[in-house]
């Protein structure tokens, strides 16, 4: 073997922990902790490693009590004062240095400066520190993360105007930290843009609270003619529609516009100036007048947004149709982000005419329109290439095909939109937007489509098309009240999931509805009769109180819980239960988390879990309660600490 | 697509090897070479490269054959190992050395992170000294130069078992 032969010097050359590419690529994948180990094995480990140890070098805030009277400069990703990683196992010892090598450790930053290439600073203490650091920081920055704009930041990026590739600043507007303070004055904004603007090298720019007014213009042009990636949160700007006579910003790949401005269809020009976007998030000022964007997004070339292929709508101020309209506007979206957003039947139904053959991710969680269950259903079994879904809800009744009937429970939304069986959103929509509806090319054609896809796939079977998932997020909604639908739901439920093997992550959430009120058409996220579903599964001894309690405060539902675990074994046989078909699910051996908090009132058993733990070889994690009973619990904690030591259990209580 | 062809290899001993070009195609040092001479017909020797070594080479091109993400995959250094490659790389330290120095030879990325990657975890947790016996290294510092790298990199707080 080479390593155990010291004589020979041809071996010794063969080594390669001694070949420098080698050590450095190996150093790559070693924390903060390790390598400060490494520095001391030799010499050349030292020699080599030791740039790596102080590349990024970040000050912050003291993170524990213990060193209050000292500033603590640490970090997760950087050398620090405390290693976070490492230190937790003697804090004593934490204690006592701290203090006295708190200079130590300062010097060293100075002593290794000609290793820095990025530099976080949070929070700093010691300006002598800074005193001495930032005079030797010449064009030696590659990247600056601050978190407010001074004067010493400001000379530190005159000082690597040629070697800064990305500034983050957290707060560039620090007085509009408190609520009613008046907007940065306008020359100090024109000072901090001048600043940036002699950044010559800068490709990533994030800002949050940031100003631009019309003198500014002209430089902020300048640098977005430069940019790779632009991200601006909060602040004010004038107005972000470039003049005509500007070259497009044809290196912008990613532009992030959260709460900017009052004037949507200015940053929507902007956004057609950059003809090789990539990445889109937007998010619109609150109290947007109800907006135009969509009105300028479906009047671009379409080959203006043909690049686009990853969007982020979420808390979008917007309508599900209109929504639907900006994604019918010729976007081929690999990702589609669009939590707590309006996503509806017509955005599901643009997904499914439009993306079947592109979509990766999509996540539609809190959207304020529960999307209806066909259609949940339609997308997964449409969109093949499918890796990501994260959703609220899936009904475990309309898994069934016999049950669900398209006429009744999709057509009457999407074509009327003002019947009484649509979400109260929707009809508000309607109403507000009367004006707009009849200007807008509403995707009429397509919920046609949808339906023509729905009929062909009533024939056959209602496959999920995304075999190649690799996580799923979704809560399973099954109906006690009717509880045929739920019987025959339920192995449906199990079949559908056996089939998705490339799963890596599972976010399995069930729970019983009262069937008085129907899913697809509730309103909102109120999950009201969550309790009194529980005890109308309960047998007549439940406690009165939480009978009665319809609130949907977790703790009196947390109280029907307990109340259900002390006469489990009962309640399982009386009503069907979600576990019934766990071991179906065999084949999912990539599963590496299996999370489980969503799940009202699990009961898995000791030998459900000694069954998975075996068999889903992958999984290293659980989230979640497994089971109410305190004394099964237990004894799953205890099987999982002793038999699968590979495995966290991570719970809250 | 040419994937019929096939790419004699010839490892230090002189053991020929035959595999698809596709599979060659993996290392981007016989990828250029293939691409820049044309298949020449003859065995491509291989010179730093043991016929054990090559056969466990081939093992992993083969085994990530159709992985479209092949020179992507591995960006993420944090990313964990999957199952296949960690039991893959459950050799002996001498065959792993000798798979790095393969991998860096013929220029294939993946399979440089992932045996650096499992170098590095055999050397995490650990305290100087460990490392040193785990890679057979002589400690060339005298007690005040380690001392003094200690001091200077706030190793205080993370080590001394």
């Amino acid at each position: 073997m080479a390593t155990t032969d010291n004589d020979d010097d041809d071996h010794m050359r063969q080594t390669p922990t001694q070949l420098p590419e080698i050590l450095l690529l190996i150093g790559r994948h070693l924390s903060q902790g390790d390598l400060t180990s490494c520095i001391r094995v030799s010499h050349s480990w030292h020699y080599y490693l030791e740039p790596l140890l102080w590349s990024h070098v970040s000050i912050q805030r003291p993170t524990s009590s213990s060193s209050s009277s000292s500033s603590s400069l640490s970090s997760n990703n950087s050398i620090s004062f405390s290693n976070d990683n490492n230190d937790n196992n003697d804090n004593n010892r934490n204690g006592f240095f701290r203090n006295i090598n708190q200079s130590a450790y300062e010097a060293s930053i100075i002593k290794n400066v000609r290793h820095l290439h990025s530099l976080t600073i949070e929070f700093v203490q010691n300006p002598t520190l800074l005193h001495q650091l930032v005079p030797v920081l010449h064009n030696r920055l590659s990247a600056l993360i601050t978190e407010d704009y001074n004067p010493t930041i400001r000379q530190i990026l005159l000082q690597n105007a040629q070697s800064i590739q990305s500034f983050t600043c957290r707060n560039v507007n620090t007085r509009q930290r408190q609520q009613y303070s008046l907007p940065q004055p306008s020359h100090e904004a024109t000072e901090f843009w001048k600043s940036l603007s002699s950044l010559m090298f800068l490709t990533e720019l994030t800002l949050s609270n940031a100003c631009i007014y019309s003198a500014n213009l002209t430089v902020f042009w300048k640098m977005c003619g430069r940019l790779k990636v632009l991200s601006l949160e909060s602040g004010f700007v004038c107005d972000l529609s470039p003049s005509s006579y500007l070259e497009p910003f044809k290196t912008l790949r990613r532009v992030h516009l959260h709460r900017v401005s009052e004037y949507p269809q200015r940053e929507l020009d902007f956004i057609r100036f950059c003809p090789n976007l990539e990445h889109l998030a937007w998010r619109p000022l609150q109290l947007t007048p109800l907006n135009q964007f969509m009105f300028h997004l479906v009047t671009l070339e379409p080959d203006r947004l043909a690049r686009i292929t990853s969007v982020d709508f979420s808390y979008i101020d917007l309508f599900d149709k209109q929504l639907a309209t900006v994604l019918s506007s010729g976007l081929r979206l690999v990702r589609l982000i669009a939590v707590h957003s309006p996503f509806g039947d017509f955005c599901a139904d643009q997904v499914v005419c439009s993306m079947a053959e592109t979509l990766e991710e999509l996540d539609v969680r809190e959207c304020h329109l529960l999307v209806q269950n066909p259609m949940v259903q339609l997308m997964l079994v449409v969109c093949r290439r499918l890796k990501v879904f994260r959703a609220d809800e899936i009904s475990v009744d309309d898994m069934n095909k016999n049950t669900w009937s398209p006429a009744a429970r999709f057509s009457r939304p999407a074509f009327s939109s003002s019947s009484s069986s649509s979400p109260s959103g929707y009809g508000c929509g309607s109403s507000t937007v009367a004006g707009y509806t009849a200007t807008v090319p509403a995707p009429t054609l397509a919920p046609l489509l949808s339906m023509r896809m729905l009929g062909k796939l009533m024939q056959g079977d209602w496959q999920w098309g995304c075999v190649e998932l690799e996580e799923l997020d979704v809560t399973f909604v099954g109906s006690i009240a009717q509880k045929h639908l739920l019987l025959n739901g339920l192995p449906l439920v199990y079949s559908q999931l056996a089939q998705l093997t490339e799963l890596r992550r599972l976010g399995f959430g069930w729970k019983y509805h009262n069937e008085e009120r129907r899913l697809s058409s509730s309103t909102g996220v109120t999950f009201g009769s969550v309790d009194s579903v529980v005890d109308l599964a309960l047998p007549r001894g439940s406690p009165p109180s939480s009978a009665s309690s319809t609130a949907s405060s977790s703790s009196s539902s947390s109280s029907s819980y307990s109340s259900k675990a002390s006469v489990g074994s009962e309640t399982q046989q009386k009503s069907p239960h979600f576990r019934a078909g766990l071991r179906r699910l065999w084949k999912l051996t990539q599963l590496r988390v299996f999370d489980v908090e969503k799940i009202q009132n699990p009961n898995f058993s000791v030998s459900d879990v000694k069954w998975f733990g075996k068999r889903w070889e992958g999984l290293r994690r659980i989230q979640g309660r497994l089971s109410m009973d305190p004394g099964t619990e237990l004894a799953i904690q205890d099987l999982v600490q002793k038999d699968f030591t590979h495995i966290t259990h991570h719970h809250n209580n | 697509m040419s994937a019929h062809s096939q790419i004699l290899l010839t490892s230090s001993e002189g053991t020929e090897f035959l595999i698809d070009r596709d599979i060659a195609d993996k290392s981007m040092l016989l990828k250029c070479m293939l691409e820049d001479i044309g298949e020449i017909g003859q065995a491509v020797p291989l010179p730093n490269v043991s016929g054990p070594i090559l056969t466990k080479v081939i093992e992993y091109c083969t085994h990530h054959r159709d992985d479209p993400n092949f020179l992507s995959a591995n960006d993420d250094v944090t990313a964990d190992i999957d199952e296949w490659d960690l039991e893959y790389c459950k050799v002996d330290q001498g065959t792993l050395y000798e798979l790095i120095l393969a991998a860096n030879y013929l220029d294939i990325k993946p399979l440089m992170d992932l045996t650096c990657k499992t170098v590095a975890n055999m050397i995490k947790a650990k305290s100087p000294e460990e490392i040193r016996k785990t890679f057979n290294i002589t400690n060339d510092f005298t007690p005040e130069e380690e001392d003094q790298v200690r001091r200077e990199n706030g190793k205080d707080w993370v080590d001394e078992h």
